[in-house]
Protein backbone atom coordinates (compact mmCIF):
# COMPACT_ATOMS: atom_id res chain seq x y z
CA UNK A 1 0.00 0.00 0.00
CA UNK A 2 1.32 3.82 -0.73
CA UNK A 3 0.84 5.86 2.28
CA UNK A 4 1.58 9.64 3.23
CA UNK A 5 1.82 9.87 6.91
CA UNK A 6 3.12 13.46 8.35
CA UNK A 7 4.93 12.90 11.72
CA UNK A 8 4.79 16.50 12.91
CA UNK A 9 6.44 18.04 16.10
CA UNK A 10 3.05 18.53 17.79
CA UNK A 11 0.67 15.58 15.85
CA UNK A 12 1.04 12.47 13.50
CA UNK A 13 -1.40 12.43 11.26
CA UNK A 14 -2.32 9.42 8.78
CA UNK A 15 -5.38 8.99 6.89
CA UNK A 16 -7.09 7.17 9.56
CA UNK A 17 -6.55 9.86 12.27
CA UNK A 18 -3.83 11.68 14.26
CA UNK A 19 -2.57 11.17 17.71
CA UNK A 20 -0.31 13.37 19.88
CA UNK A 21 3.51 12.81 18.72
CA UNK A 22 4.30 11.81 22.31
CA UNK A 23 5.85 8.67 23.27
CA UNK A 24 6.22 7.44 27.11
CA UNK A 25 7.60 3.60 28.18
CA UNK A 26 4.75 2.37 30.05
CA UNK A 27 1.11 0.75 29.80
CA UNK A 28 -2.16 2.28 29.77
CA UNK A 29 -4.34 1.43 32.53
CA UNK A 30 -7.52 0.89 31.86
CA UNK A 31 -9.27 2.94 34.09
CA UNK A 32 -12.79 4.51 33.34
CA UNK A 33 -12.31 6.38 30.01
CA UNK A 34 -9.35 5.56 27.96
CA UNK A 35 -8.28 8.54 25.53
CA UNK A 36 -9.04 7.56 21.52
CA UNK A 37 -5.33 8.99 20.49
CA UNK A 38 -3.51 6.81 22.91
CA UNK A 39 -2.24 3.66 21.81
CA UNK A 40 -0.42 0.50 23.60
CA UNK A 41 2.42 -0.18 21.77
CA UNK A 42 4.83 -2.99 22.60
CA UNK A 43 7.86 -2.93 20.51
CA UNK A 44 11.33 -4.72 20.70
CA UNK A 45 10.42 -6.49 24.16
CA UNK A 46 9.26 -2.90 25.61
CA UNK A 47 6.06 -1.46 26.25
CA UNK A 48 4.86 2.11 25.41
CA UNK A 49 2.17 4.60 25.49
CA UNK A 50 2.44 6.38 22.23
CA UNK A 51 0.28 10.07 21.97
CA UNK A 52 1.42 11.05 25.40
CA UNK A 53 4.35 11.12 27.11
CA UNK A 54 7.64 13.49 25.85
CA UNK A 55 7.88 14.50 22.31
CA UNK A 56 10.71 14.96 20.28
CA UNK A 57 11.86 18.12 18.71
CA UNK A 58 15.03 19.38 16.67
CA UNK A 59 17.01 18.48 13.77
CA UNK A 60 17.55 15.09 15.35
CA UNK A 61 14.27 13.96 15.67
CA UNK A 62 13.65 12.28 12.94
CA UNK A 63 16.50 9.72 13.46
CA UNK A 64 15.56 9.06 16.68
CA UNK A 65 13.82 6.26 18.26
CA UNK A 66 10.35 7.59 19.23
CA UNK A 67 10.05 9.27 15.64
CA UNK A 68 10.50 5.68 14.33
CA UNK A 69 7.60 4.50 16.94
CA UNK A 70 4.98 7.11 16.15
CA UNK A 71 5.61 6.35 12.07
CA UNK A 72 5.01 2.33 12.68
CA UNK A 73 1.97 3.18 14.40
CA UNK A 74 0.52 5.28 11.95
CA UNK A 75 1.61 2.56 9.95
CA UNK A 76 -0.49 0.07 11.72
CA UNK A 77 -3.61 1.96 12.36
CA UNK A 78 -3.72 2.54 8.57
CA UNK A 79 -4.54 -0.71 7.66
CA UNK A 80 -6.93 -3.29 8.13
CA UNK A 81 -4.19 -6.70 7.10
CA UNK A 82 -1.67 -7.36 9.57
CA UNK A 83 1.19 -7.48 7.36
CA UNK A 84 1.62 -4.67 5.35
CA UNK A 85 3.75 -3.79 2.84
CA UNK A 86 4.18 0.12 2.37
CA UNK A 87 5.55 2.14 -0.30
CA UNK A 88 5.95 5.68 1.95
CA UNK A 89 6.07 9.41 1.68
CA UNK A 90 6.98 11.82 4.12
CA UNK A 91 8.15 14.92 4.52
CA UNK A 92 10.64 18.24 5.53
CA UNK A 93 10.57 21.43 5.78
CA UNK A 94 11.79 22.31 2.90
CA UNK A 95 14.88 24.62 3.98
CA UNK A 96 15.89 20.90 6.04
CA UNK A 97 15.59 19.22 3.02
CA UNK A 98 18.78 19.49 1.64
CA UNK A 99 20.36 18.97 4.69
CA UNK A 100 18.40 15.91 5.60
CA UNK A 101 16.42 14.43 2.77
CA UNK A 102 18.88 11.45 1.80
CA UNK A 103 20.02 11.01 4.81
CA UNK A 104 16.64 10.33 6.35
CA UNK A 105 14.91 8.66 2.77
CA UNK A 106 17.85 6.28 3.51
CA UNK A 107 17.40 5.67 7.41
CA UNK A 108 13.80 5.03 6.63
CA UNK A 109 14.51 2.58 3.72
CA UNK A 110 16.67 0.53 6.42
CA UNK A 111 14.29 -0.09 8.66
CA UNK A 112 13.11 -3.19 6.39
CA UNK A 113 10.97 -5.13 8.01
CA UNK A 114 9.60 -4.22 11.42
CA UNK A 115 7.37 -6.39 13.91
CA UNK A 116 5.16 -3.69 16.59
CA UNK A 117 2.16 -4.78 18.47
CA UNK A 118 -0.16 -1.77 18.60
CA UNK A 119 -3.22 -1.86 20.53
CA UNK A 120 -3.36 -5.99 20.99
CA UNK A 121 -2.39 -6.27 17.43
CA UNK A 122 0.76 -7.63 15.92
CA UNK A 123 1.47 -6.32 12.87
CA UNK A 124 5.01 -7.28 10.75
CA UNK A 125 5.39 -4.27 8.29
CA UNK A 126 7.83 -4.17 5.48
CA UNK A 127 8.64 -0.70 4.15
CA UNK A 128 9.63 -1.23 0.48
CA UNK A 129 10.05 1.88 -0.32
CA UNK A 130 10.28 5.59 1.29
CA UNK A 131 10.21 8.88 -0.66
CA UNK A 132 11.00 12.40 1.18
CA UNK A 133 8.70 15.34 0.39
CA UNK A 134 8.67 18.58 1.43
CA UNK A 135 6.07 20.37 3.73
CA UNK A 136 3.68 23.35 3.36
CA UNK A 137 3.26 22.07 -1.04
CA UNK A 138 -0.44 23.05 -1.18
CA UNK A 139 -0.25 24.97 -4.39
CA UNK A 140 0.67 21.50 -5.83
CA UNK A 141 -2.71 20.42 -4.22
CA UNK A 142 -4.81 23.18 -6.03
CA UNK A 143 -2.92 23.22 -9.27
CA UNK A 144 -2.40 27.05 -8.56
CA UNK A 145 0.21 28.44 -10.83
CA UNK A 146 0.32 32.01 -10.10
CA UNK A 147 2.14 33.26 -7.17
CA UNK A 148 1.49 32.22 -4.04
CA UNK A 149 1.90 32.33 -0.14
CA UNK A 150 1.59 29.66 2.16
CA UNK A 151 2.13 29.84 6.10
CA UNK A 152 2.42 26.49 7.64
CA UNK A 153 1.93 27.33 11.84
CA UNK A 154 3.32 23.97 13.09
CA UNK A 155 3.24 23.28 16.35
CA UNK A 156 7.78 23.45 16.31
CA UNK A 157 8.46 25.70 13.55
CA UNK A 158 6.84 28.07 11.36
CA UNK A 159 6.98 27.23 7.59
CA UNK A 160 7.00 29.56 5.07
CA UNK A 161 6.89 29.37 1.20
CA UNK A 162 6.25 31.20 -1.62
CA UNK A 163 5.41 29.67 -5.19
CA UNK A 164 4.98 30.44 -8.42
CA UNK A 165 4.12 28.31 -11.42
CA UNK A 166 3.89 25.50 -9.02
CA UNK A 167 7.69 25.99 -8.11
CA UNK A 168 9.11 27.34 -4.53
CA UNK A 169 10.46 31.04 -4.92
CA UNK A 170 11.66 32.04 -1.58
CA UNK A 171 11.26 30.00 1.80
CA UNK A 172 12.05 29.96 5.05
CA UNK A 173 11.64 28.12 8.75
CA UNK A 174 10.99 30.04 12.04
CA UNK A 175 11.76 28.39 15.18
CA UNK A 176 8.43 30.34 16.97
CA UNK A 177 6.02 27.31 16.58
CA UNK A 178 2.91 26.92 18.52
CA UNK A 179 5.16 25.24 21.41
CA UNK A 180 7.28 28.33 22.06
CA UNK A 181 4.06 30.38 22.49
CA UNK A 182 2.60 27.56 24.82
CA UNK A 183 5.49 27.88 27.10
CA UNK A 184 5.44 31.47 27.09
CA UNK A 185 1.64 31.85 28.08
CA UNK A 186 2.14 28.37 30.87
CA UNK A 187 5.24 30.99 32.42
CA UNK A 188 2.40 33.88 32.29
CA UNK A 189 -0.24 32.34 33.86
CA UNK A 190 1.46 30.16 36.30
CA UNK A 191 3.50 33.80 37.17
CA UNK A 192 0.23 35.82 37.59
CA UNK A 193 -2.51 33.50 37.93
CA UNK A 194 -3.05 32.67 41.79
CA UNK A 195 -2.80 28.90 42.25
CA UNK A 196 -1.91 28.59 38.32
CA UNK A 197 -0.19 24.91 37.59
CA UNK A 198 -0.32 25.06 34.18
CA UNK A 199 2.02 22.35 31.52
CA UNK A 200 2.77 23.97 28.13
CA UNK A 201 0.79 20.76 26.90
CA UNK A 202 -2.13 21.95 28.77
CA UNK A 203 -2.28 25.37 26.56
CA UNK A 204 -3.66 24.19 23.38
CA UNK A 205 -7.27 23.36 25.17
CA UNK A 206 -7.60 26.73 26.68
CA UNK A 207 -5.99 29.35 24.04
CA UNK A 208 -9.05 30.87 22.85
CA UNK A 209 -11.23 30.68 25.96
CA UNK A 210 -11.82 33.66 28.10
CA UNK A 211 -12.46 31.93 31.22
CA UNK A 212 -11.24 28.63 33.04
CA UNK A 213 -10.96 26.74 36.16
CA UNK A 214 -7.87 27.43 38.53
CA UNK A 215 -7.79 27.00 41.91
CA UNK A 216 -11.33 25.76 41.54
CA UNK A 217 -12.11 29.57 40.93
CA UNK A 218 -13.24 30.68 38.03
CA UNK A 219 -10.25 32.71 35.91
CA UNK A 220 -10.42 35.15 33.27
CA UNK A 221 -7.37 34.55 31.23
CA UNK A 222 -8.09 36.67 28.38
CA UNK A 223 -5.05 38.53 28.87
CA UNK A 224 -3.12 35.45 27.41
CA UNK A 225 -4.35 37.10 23.94
CA UNK A 226 -1.95 39.59 23.73
CA UNK A 227 0.67 36.88 24.49
CA UNK A 228 -0.58 35.26 21.31
CA UNK A 229 -1.11 38.60 19.03
CA UNK A 230 2.78 39.47 20.05
CA UNK A 231 3.44 36.40 18.75
CA UNK A 232 2.04 36.24 15.35
CA UNK A 233 3.12 39.97 14.58
CA UNK A 234 6.61 38.74 15.08
CA UNK A 235 6.91 36.14 12.57
CA UNK A 236 4.83 38.07 10.27
CA UNK A 237 7.75 40.62 10.32
CA UNK A 238 9.89 38.47 10.09
CA UNK A 239 7.70 36.87 6.21
CA UNK A 240 7.05 40.90 5.73
CA UNK A 241 10.77 41.03 5.60
CA UNK A 242 11.71 37.84 3.85
CA UNK A 243 9.14 37.41 1.40
CA UNK A 244 7.24 39.45 -1.48
CA UNK A 245 4.30 39.03 0.02
CA UNK A 246 2.67 41.90 -2.10
CA UNK A 247 3.36 39.68 -5.25
CA UNK A 248 1.12 37.06 -3.82
CA UNK A 249 -2.59 36.75 -4.95
CA UNK A 250 -3.13 34.23 -2.62
CA UNK A 251 -1.95 34.04 1.44
CA UNK A 252 -3.22 30.11 2.43
CA UNK A 253 -2.98 28.86 6.14
CA UNK A 254 -1.80 25.48 6.94
CA UNK A 255 -0.44 23.47 10.23
CA UNK A 256 -2.13 22.75 13.67
CA UNK A 257 -1.82 25.99 14.99
CA UNK A 258 -3.78 27.47 12.12
CA UNK A 259 -7.57 27.04 13.61
CA UNK A 260 -6.71 28.86 16.45
CA UNK A 261 -4.13 31.68 15.48
CA UNK A 262 -6.35 32.87 12.28
CA UNK A 263 -7.85 35.79 13.74
CA UNK A 264 -4.48 36.86 14.90
CA UNK A 265 -3.01 36.19 11.44
CA UNK A 266 -5.83 38.34 9.40
CA UNK A 267 -4.93 41.29 11.49
CA UNK A 268 -1.43 40.98 9.80
CA UNK A 269 -2.75 39.81 6.05
CA UNK A 270 -6.30 40.88 5.61
CA UNK A 271 -6.46 38.60 2.87
CA UNK A 272 -5.21 35.61 4.45
CA UNK A 273 -7.46 32.46 4.01
CA UNK A 274 -7.72 29.25 6.73
CA UNK A 275 -7.48 26.04 4.20
CA UNK A 276 -10.21 23.47 5.24
CA UNK A 277 -8.89 20.82 7.56
CA UNK A 278 -5.52 22.61 7.62
CA UNK A 279 -3.92 20.46 9.91
CA UNK A 280 -4.18 17.50 7.66
CA UNK A 281 -3.00 19.53 4.53
CA UNK A 282 0.44 17.91 4.66
CA UNK A 283 -0.76 14.28 5.07
CA UNK A 284 -3.32 14.76 2.13
CA UNK A 285 -0.31 16.23 -0.04
CA UNK A 286 1.55 13.21 0.95
CA UNK A 287 -1.13 10.82 0.04
CA UNK A 288 -1.22 12.37 -3.31
CA UNK A 289 2.67 12.28 -3.76
CA UNK A 290 2.65 8.49 -2.62
CA UNK A 291 -0.21 8.19 -5.71
CA UNK A 292 2.24 10.17 -8.18
CA UNK A 293 5.41 8.06 -7.58
CA UNK A 294 4.54 4.41 -6.36
CA UNK A 295 1.74 3.73 -8.56
CA UNK A 296 3.69 4.56 -11.52
CA UNK A 297 5.93 1.29 -10.67
CA UNK B 1 -80.37 12.36 38.71
CA UNK B 2 -78.92 9.23 39.98
CA UNK B 3 -75.13 9.37 40.79
CA UNK B 4 -75.09 5.58 39.85
CA UNK B 5 -74.10 4.21 36.41
CA UNK B 6 -74.80 0.67 35.73
CA UNK B 7 -73.78 -1.19 33.06
CA UNK B 8 -75.45 -5.00 32.37
CA UNK B 9 -73.33 -8.03 30.79
CA UNK B 10 -75.37 -10.42 28.99
CA UNK B 11 -73.87 -13.62 28.53
CA UNK B 12 -75.48 -16.26 26.24
CA UNK B 13 -76.22 -19.62 28.18
CA UNK B 14 -75.92 -21.14 25.23
CA UNK B 15 -72.20 -20.05 23.84
CA UNK B 16 -69.03 -22.26 25.02
CA UNK B 17 -66.80 -19.02 26.06
CA UNK B 18 -69.67 -16.72 27.53
CA UNK B 19 -70.03 -19.91 29.76
CA UNK B 20 -66.62 -20.06 30.76
CA UNK B 21 -66.05 -17.15 31.18
CA UNK B 22 -68.94 -16.65 33.39
CA UNK B 23 -67.90 -19.78 35.62
CA UNK B 24 -64.46 -18.40 35.90
CA UNK B 25 -65.87 -14.74 37.22
CA UNK B 26 -68.17 -16.33 39.32
CA UNK B 27 -65.47 -18.09 41.17
CA UNK B 28 -63.73 -15.43 41.81
CA UNK B 29 -63.66 -13.92 46.01
CA UNK B 30 -64.44 -10.44 45.69
CA UNK B 31 -68.02 -9.24 43.82
CA UNK B 32 -68.63 -9.21 40.11
CA UNK B 33 -68.69 -5.44 39.92
CA UNK B 34 -65.93 -5.14 41.60
CA UNK B 35 -63.85 -7.75 39.35
CA UNK B 36 -64.74 -6.27 36.32
CA UNK B 37 -63.57 -2.57 37.80
CA UNK B 38 -60.29 -4.26 38.80
CA UNK B 39 -59.98 -5.61 34.98
CA UNK B 40 -60.31 -2.28 33.66
CA UNK B 41 -58.03 -1.10 35.76
CA UNK B 42 -55.27 -3.55 34.83
CA UNK B 43 -56.15 -2.60 30.50
CA UNK B 44 -55.62 0.84 31.84
CA UNK B 45 -51.91 0.04 33.14
CA UNK B 46 -50.85 -2.42 30.72
CA UNK B 47 -52.28 0.10 27.77
CA UNK B 48 -50.43 3.31 29.52
CA UNK B 49 -47.13 0.74 29.40
CA UNK B 50 -47.79 -0.22 25.90
CA UNK B 51 -47.63 3.76 24.50
CA UNK B 52 -44.50 4.36 26.66
CA UNK B 53 -42.70 1.76 25.72
CA UNK B 54 -43.63 2.88 22.00
CA UNK B 55 -42.67 5.92 22.89
CA UNK B 56 -39.96 4.95 24.47
CA UNK B 57 -38.51 2.71 21.89
CA UNK B 58 -39.38 5.66 19.24
CA UNK B 59 -37.12 8.08 21.24
CA UNK B 60 -34.12 5.90 21.52
CA UNK B 61 -34.46 5.11 17.43
CA UNK B 62 -34.59 9.04 17.03
CA UNK B 63 -31.14 9.59 19.88
CA UNK B 64 -29.53 6.66 17.36
CA UNK B 65 -30.19 8.45 13.98
CA UNK B 66 -29.56 11.88 15.94
CA UNK B 67 -26.22 10.42 17.64
CA UNK B 68 -25.19 8.64 14.15
CA UNK B 69 -25.86 12.30 11.93
CA UNK B 70 -23.97 13.75 14.93
CA UNK B 71 -21.16 11.65 14.25
CA UNK B 72 -20.82 11.68 10.67
CA UNK B 73 -21.05 15.17 10.98
CA UNK B 74 -18.34 15.37 13.07
CA UNK B 75 -16.25 12.53 10.85
CA UNK B 76 -16.33 14.34 8.10
CA UNK B 77 -15.27 17.87 9.85
CA UNK B 78 -12.13 15.59 11.46
CA UNK B 79 -12.05 14.15 7.49
CA UNK B 80 -11.25 11.09 9.05
CA UNK B 81 -13.93 9.04 7.54
CA UNK B 82 -12.32 9.49 4.66
CA UNK B 83 -10.24 6.59 4.59
CA UNK B 84 -11.39 4.65 2.00
CA UNK B 85 -11.57 7.54 -0.25
CA UNK B 86 -9.73 7.31 -3.30
CA UNK B 87 -6.98 9.37 -3.88
CA UNK B 88 -6.19 9.98 -7.54
CA UNK B 89 -3.86 12.59 -8.42
CA UNK B 90 -4.25 14.69 -11.62
CA UNK B 91 -1.64 14.52 -14.82
CA UNK B 92 -0.56 18.30 -13.67
CA UNK B 93 -0.51 17.54 -10.29
CA UNK B 94 2.32 14.00 -11.26
CA UNK B 95 4.20 16.18 -13.46
CA UNK B 96 4.31 19.40 -10.74
CA UNK B 97 5.09 16.67 -7.53
CA UNK B 98 7.90 15.38 -10.28
CA UNK B 99 9.25 18.68 -11.29
CA UNK B 100 9.89 19.63 -7.66
CA UNK B 101 11.63 16.55 -6.77
CA UNK B 102 13.35 17.05 -9.48
CA UNK B 103 14.62 20.69 -8.40
CA UNK B 104 14.87 19.60 -4.77
CA UNK B 105 17.14 17.20 -5.32
CA UNK B 106 19.20 19.49 -7.96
Amino acid sequence: MNLGIDVGNGYTKFNEGKFASKVKVGEIINFGKVKKENHQVEFEGTKYIVGEGASFTGDNRYFEKYYKLCLLTAISLSSKEDFIEVNLVIGLPEKKFKLLGDKLQKHIKSFGQQQIKVNDTLYNIRINDCLVFIEGAYPIKTEEEYNVLVIDNGAGTINVTQWEELAITTSASYNEGMNKMYADITSYLNANKEGADFKPSEIEKIINKKNVIIDNKETDISDIRPIVENHIVEIASYIKNDFKVKNASKIYLIGGGGADTITYWQKQFPVIQLVENSQMINQKIYDLVADSEFNEQ
Amino acid sequence: MSNRKSKPIPFNLTNKRDIKLLEYAEKQDIAFASYIKNLIEKDMVKQAEQVENIEKNYKTKIDEVELKNMLKKVLKELSIDKADEEIKTTNTQKSSIKSLLKNLNK
